[in-house]
């Protein structure tokens, strides 16, 4: 549903203009509402029928997901196509995969590697955020103890990874309180995993790659009340891939799908790290929520930081570089 | 200059947000009767910028039953021209482009326009594409041998989906297309040219336009070495770098540019105080070396480079080299060169949509034919004001295929001057462990500032390592649904 006017919003307020809400009259409230800078329950005398039909209007067009606590990062939120339109707001997710067939030791290496990195540009400290696990080749059991001795190295996003809901459900039970993303869901297994998720207070990733059957899975979650969704398209083609997101976010925002209205999950694993870079990159520019890298590696995630840092940053903010020693845009102005 | 920068671009953007406040409420006051007036007093005034236009005017249309005044001009066009909207206002212009929400196809219709991908020749072609349903695995008559399949392409997959309308903007407006280079029959000497341009939408949107040609890529060779010059091109490039004419040989049949930018920094009389005859024969001996067409990249100093630009120009007519750069406080010389001799400019202005555009009109006034320019919003590196070009980029390429025909010009990036003076370009991993291996994180920081500049509308990228080029490439050709033909010659 497309987001009502401040004129649609008004007709369905009582018209008293009592000032309760602490605005002048009804339609200043409606403006306010419709500016997304006042709540509905600021007004006490709205009817249940009104509450309802602003109530799914009042939803963003893109869904707000937290990942990870108590540290953690929030995805999606964004209401513009076009960074000088208004700020992209919610930083793209970036993070490394490990898996169930590395030992313990190079599991460990890894992870420290990517829990120890910051990285300070411009007064902000950067730091990647998410670790997926995968299970591969071995048991659930063992599955279960990655998962618990990664949790215990890295404080921020953890993702599970597994085809079975068994192992999902106990990574779900075990990082109870993180707020882990659990991934992913199909079509066979999304009613269930989506009340694991939600018992759970997890998140959950639906993948397909068609978008009837992803919006099937959302419209399955939301009809048990569960919203803390991630969007995994797979796609055959990078093209496809890249316009898929364009298709998934201008969707959710200038058509008001609902089904398109949450953030993105992309693994990357092109063979070639460069390319997984440059993969990565288009990610953080064209709308990615969260994007899984198949290693650390300094000198990519230096790059992918600084970008995410770049794309993010106010528009309208005057320009803020690490001091350059050799002229910066040197052309760019004559004194 | 680092600091002008700043000054300069926090000066453009208090403007912006100035002429924003000023803009938003003229127009409400314009366009809202004194009752509405009355209704909106008591919202703050800080509310009062959120009001978009859409609203006040709906307001107004509500309260009349008329239809609102359309637009509001501008005040204080600079110099006359028609001036850009700023920012958020960036959805007026678009508004010619129908928002055409395609009707949905049911898997049963088939699909219109989808083709099965070709096959490779040496593999027996696919039987045609029977009734849709049973069209979706066609595979089995493939060796198993070839690479991973494309069962349907992505145009097919979508022409299927059922559950929602695939948001399409179709645009009236093309890019200009321009062509770089001339052929013998054409009076250059080129053995190939290089067209940029012609698209009708973003960057790869290939679902809502046609992009005839992918964005081209340059390598750049120098008549002058900067002592500044990054120790890992000094590695990459070895004693090449001192040879521009071996040098551009290299980059052309070793690396695979599309194009080669000469940079001509020695004729800058406090960089060497080349002549234009130096810089001429420098320019004949690269025409001798190479057949793609040539970038001629100057200077700031302008009559040294006035004087540069003509020398060559004249020296090579017919041959439609791509003369780098004009702007709007010395265009005259190059551009009547430019055009005297048959070769195109690269207009350049200052991180500015309204510039650029006055910039392009000022060109074409001097009857410069349109496929003659390139513009160039100047390039900010990564983590060095890359964000600032972005979206400049964005801007002027959505304004340009909303309908504003002084902006539909191909666009160039001076990615490589930019990114390799970076403090990331130099650096030793010792000195900032945290960014890792040098070699390898100076080649990321050339390809993470040219890639997003491609996707914000670049059409010509100069890049000063081979690897980046190589990277570029093979990811540009995966954004094209069939690879990037350019690619395959
Ligand atoms: S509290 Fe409700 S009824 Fe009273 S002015 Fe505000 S919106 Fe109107």
């Amino acid at each position: 549903m497309a987001p009502l006017s401040g004129l649609q919003i008004q007709k369905l307020l009582p018209k008293t203009n009592c000032k309760e809400c602490g605005s002048n009259t009804c339609l200043a409230f409606a403006m306010k509402l419709a500016a997304k800078k006042a709540e509905l329950s600021a007004c006490p005398y709205v009817s249940e029928e009104a509450k309802a039909e602003l109530g799914a209007a009042a939803e963003p067009p893109i869904r707000t997901v937290k990942l990870g606590a108590p540290n953690g990062i929030t995805v999606g939120g964004e209401t513009v196509m076009f960074r000088h339109e208004k700020t992209f707001v919610n930083a793209m997710g970036l993070g490394i995969s490990v898996d169930d067939t590395l030992t313990d030791d190079e599991i460990e290496r890894r992870v420290k590697a990517i829990a120890e990195y910051r990285l300070e540009r411009v007064g902000e400290e950067l730091r990647p955020n998410v670790v997926s696990v995968a299970r591969k080749n071995g048991s659930s059991a063992r599955f279960l103890a990655v998962i618990q001795r990664v949790a215990e190295l890295w404080d921020q996003v953890v993702v599970v990874r597994s085809a079975e809901v068994s192992d999902l459900r106990a990574a779900a039970e075990a990082l109870r309180g993180r707020r882990p993303l659990l991934a992913s869901a199909t079509p066979d297994t999304v009613k269930e995993l989506g009340e694991i998720a939600k018992a759970n207070e997890a998140a959950l990733a639906v993948a397909s790659d068609e978008f009837d059957e992803l919006a099937e899975m959302v419209e399955t979650l939301r009809s048990i009340d569960f919203k803390d969704i991630l969007l995994e398209l797979s796609a055959d083609t990078l093209c496809e891939h890249v316009q898929n997101n364009t298709i998934i976010r201008r969707g959710a925002l200038k058509s008001g799908i609902k089904d398109l209205g949450y953030p993105m999950l992309r693994y990357i694993d092109t063979g070639n790290a460069l390319d997984d870079a440059v993969e990565a990159g288009i990610e953080i520019v064209k709308y990615g929520g969260v994007a899984i890298l198949p290693t650390f590696d300094p000198s990519t995630f230096v790059s992918l930081l600084a970008l995410r840092q770049n794309i993010y940053t106010d528009p309208q903010k005057p320009i803020q570089v690490e001091p350059c020693l050799r002229g910066c845009l040197s052309r760019s102005v004559k004194a | 200059m680092s600091a002008l920068f700043q000054q300069m671009v926090s000066s453009v953007s208090r403007q912006i947000a100035d002429s924003i406040k000023d803009k938003l409420a003229g127009e409400l006051r314009e366009m809202l009767k004194a009752d509405i007036q009355e209704k909106l007093r008591p919202i703050s005034s800080e509310l009062r910028q959120d009001i978009t236009r859409e609203v006040a005017a709906s307001l107004l249309g509500a309260i009349n039953g008329v239809a609102p005044a359309q637009t509001v001009q501008t005040k204080a066009p600079i110099v006359s021209v028609p001036s850009v909207p700023s920012a958020p206002e960036m959805k007026a212009p678009l508004a010619p482009v129908a928002h055409r929400a395609v009707e949905v196809v049911t898997p049963s219709s088939p699909a219109p326009k989808a083709e099965v991908p070709k096959p490779p020749a040496n593999v027996p072609a696919l039987a045609p594409a029977p009734a849709k349903e049973v069209a979706s695995k066609p595979v089995a008559s493939v060796p198993a041998s070839t690479k991973k399949q494309i069962v349907r392409s992505a145009e097919q997959k979508l022409a299927a989906v059922r559950s929602f309308a695939i948001p399409k903007e179709e645009s009236s407006e093309r890019i200009q297309e321009v062509k770089l280079g001339a052929t013998r029959e054409e009076g250059g000497t080129r053995g190939r040219t290089l067209a940029l341009g012609g698209q009708n939408c973003l960057a790869f949107h290939h679902f809502e336009g046609t992009i005839p040609h992918p964005p081209a890529f340059a390598l750049e060779v120098f008549d002058t070495v900067s002592a500044k010059l990054s120790p890992v091109l000094r590695e990459t490039w070895g004693d090449l770098l001192g040879n521009p004419v071996e040098m551009a040989k290299a980059c052309v049949e070793q690396h695979g540019a599309d194009a080669i930018s000469i940079r001509l920094e020695g004729t800058h009389p406090e960089k060497g105080g080349k002549s234009p005859e130096d810089a001429l024969a420098l320019v004949r001996g690269v025409l001798n070396a190479v057949d793609v067409p040539l970038i001629i990249t100057g200077h700031s100093h302008y009559d040294a480079t006035n004087e540069v630009m003509k020398a060559i120009a004249a020296g090579c007519k017919g041959e439609r080299l791509l003369l780098n750069w004009v702007e709007g406080d010395n265009y005259r010389t190059i551009a009547g060169a430019a055009l005297a001799y048959g070769h195109c400019l690269v207009a350049q202005s200052p991180i500015d949509v309204n510039l650029a555009k006055q910039l392009n009109i000022l060109l074409t006034n001097m009857d410069l034919p349109r496929d003659r320019i390139v513009m160039d919003p100047m390039t900010g590196a990564l983590g060095y004001g890359l964000e600032y070009t972005y979206s400049v980029m964005e801007r002027i390429r959505l304004t340009g295929l909303g309908g504003d025909a002084a902006l539909t010009f191909p666009m160039i990036a001076h990615v490589g001057q930019e990114a390799w003076k970076a403090k990331e370009g130099h650096a030793p991993e010792s000195a900032f462990p945290q960014w890792g291996d040098r070699a390898k994180r100076s080649v990321l920081w050339e390809i993470q500032t040219a890639m997003p500049l491609v996707l914000s509308g670049a059409d010509l990228v100069v890049l000063y390592h081979p690897e980046s080029l190589a990277a570029l490439r093979r990811n540009v050709a995966k954004l094209f649904p069939r690879g990037a033909e350019r690619m395959e010659k």
